[in-house]
């Protein structure tokens, strides 16, 4: 019940800073933690992560398993800057990645790169005060290649919805521009336009362009960079330089068919790290990540592995956990991971990762 | 909002161009309204997009006292349902008209011009220019 209470005040708190733009913040927008800001700290479920957010805005949520009767510390907000702004170049095949041709743009994933702000508290090891950390990031993908087969279902789909705006143009009906009484000739035009559009609401949608963006890419590399300051005894002043990195993860997905998916992952990552204290004085260590992730996906449930070997200033060590995913439905997933992170202390991995949706169910939420 | 351009009474040809940037698939017609209430379709956008390039409506003395209606309408399939409400409001229409005595002028579509459906998956925009 406090949990709950608490992802509410979360919720409405971000409602003030998104309805400046949209005047509501859904239930919806609630993700599990993968954004680059909880990465680079080592807490989401997973190091190795594409991103696959296409919204404009989400929350993310974390807690670890083992204190489980405490109210969750960690969260982290993610936004897409593209939809945020007009662009008059815009058009639906160039979103999609393609031109007019239908050739895709490899880079076209760099336009919806997104910015990411994580709070997360933790204990620290040897005096076990509580840590303030607040991280930045920005992650996109830089390269994507998609199957043959996509090519053809965006003409397919596009063409189609083309011709079905063609036949939705000649019933529209038509303003009288000649009436005396302009505004309320107008008011009868948007009062015929609008039952008739009201009446295609019912009609399933005819284009299936939006599903493109749920097709695995057959080849992805994506980057990432963020940045952290973490404080001390709940104090400004103690603010000091936490964690820098930037990463690479290239992605290959092998299809079998429409349900079953193998992707092999392979990463590497630079981080700066001035979290460590030795002497009474925190120091500054470079380390530099090497790994990979071997993932299965079969519909609904994804099943990994992943592996990190880092090599360090000091001494080498390495983060090896796996994650289990299950999408409850296209806008509710539930992520958990289980490992050994980096270090030889407090290296234990045992993270949940829930959207909030799964709460409600299959109701929409609308907080305003 | 009805908009309205000087053209004269003269030989000069007028031009029409339509920029329509969307994520949305979107498709334009422009429609040439004499008197009388006859419409008649002079200008389809391709099917890559919603634009039309400049093209020659006809001379200023033919077109007096008529109205360009420009109507284009956009289909948010390519985007998920919980972004189609938000990107109604990101949707750029740029009109613009040469050849007249205003010259060369340039109009944006206004709020009263859309109509979407419900659910907000369609919508429509449509400008009446009138021509005097």
């Amino acid at each position: 019940m406090k949990k709950l209470l608490l992802i509410i005040i979360v919720v409405f708190s971000c409602t003030n800073i998104y309805t400046q733009k949209e005047g509501s913040l859904t239930i919806e927008n609630i993700e599990t933690p993968n954004s680059p800001a909880f990465m680079l700290l080592d807490k989401a479920p997973s190091s190795i992560e594409r991103p696959n957010s296409t919204k404009a805005f989400a929350l993310s949520l974390i807690n670890s398993l083992e204190n489980n009767t405490e109210l969750p510390k960690n969260y982290a907000v993610e936004f897409t800057p593209f939809w945020f702004f007009k662009n008059k170049e815009m058009t639906a095949l160039k979103y999609l990645g393609y031109d007019k041709n239908y050739n895709q743009n490899y880079f076209n994933g760099l336009k919806m790169f997104s910015i990411s702000m994580a709070f997360i508290n933790t204990p620290d090891s040897i005096t076990n005060q509580e840590i303030s950390n607040i991280s930045i990031g920005i992650r996109a993908n830089i390269i994507s290649i998609r199957h043959k087969e996509d090519s053809k279902f965006v003409k397919k789909e596009y063409d189609k919805a083309v011709k079905n705006l063609k036949a939705i143009n000649e019933g529209m009906p038509i303003l009288d521009l000649e009436a005396e009484d302009q505004q309320k000739a107008k008011k009868e035009y948007d009062q015929k336009l609008q039952e008739y559009l009201n009446a295609l609401d019912n009609i399933d949608s005819i284009s299936k362009l939006s599903e493109i963006q749920n097709k695995r890419l057959l080849f992805a590399l994506d980057g990432a960079i963020a940045y952290n300051s973490f404080f001390t005894e709940n104090d400004f002043s103690s603010n000091r330089f936490g964690r820098f990195g930037a990463w690479l993860t290239a992605n290959y997905s092998y299809k079998n068919n429409e349900n079953t998916y193998l992707n092999i992952y392979a990463t590497g990552r630079y981080l700066r790290d001035g979290t460590a204290i030795v002497n009474d004085e925190y120091i500054r260590q470079d380390f530099y990540d090497v790994g990979g992730k071997l993932e299965f996906e079969y519909k609904k449930l994804s099943l990994s592995y992943e592996y990190l070997y880092r090599i360090a200033d000091s001494e080498d060590t390495y983060r090896s956990n796996g994650v289990l995913k299950y999408k409850i439905n296209d806008k509710i997933s539930l992520t958990g991971s289980f490992g050994k992170n980096f270090g030889d202390n407090d290296n234990l991995i045992s993270l949940l990762g829930i959207n909030w949706g799964f709460l409600t169910g299959e109701e929409k939420t609308v907080l305003k | 909002m009805k908009r309205v351009y000087e053209i004269g009474n003269d030989i000069n040809q007028i031009s029409c161009a339509v920029k329509i940037g969307t994520v949305g698939i979107a498709y334009t017609v422009v429609y040439l309204a004499r008197s009388g209430g006859q419409w008649s379709q002079i200008k389809e956008s391709s099917t890559n997009n919603g634009n039309i390039r400049s093209f020659l409506v006809g001379k200023a003395i033919d077109l007096r006292d008529s109205y360009l209606v420009i109507r284009t309408i956009i289909d948010f399939s390519t985007i998920g349902e919980n972004l189609w409400d938000e990107q109604k409001n990101n949707i750029v229409a740029r009109y613009n008209l040469k050849g007249g005595l205003l010259g060369d002028q340039s109009y944006n579509h206004d709020t009263d011009d859309i109509t979407s459906s419900s659910n907000g998956k369609i919508v429509v925009i449509t400008k009446p220019i009138k021509l005097i």
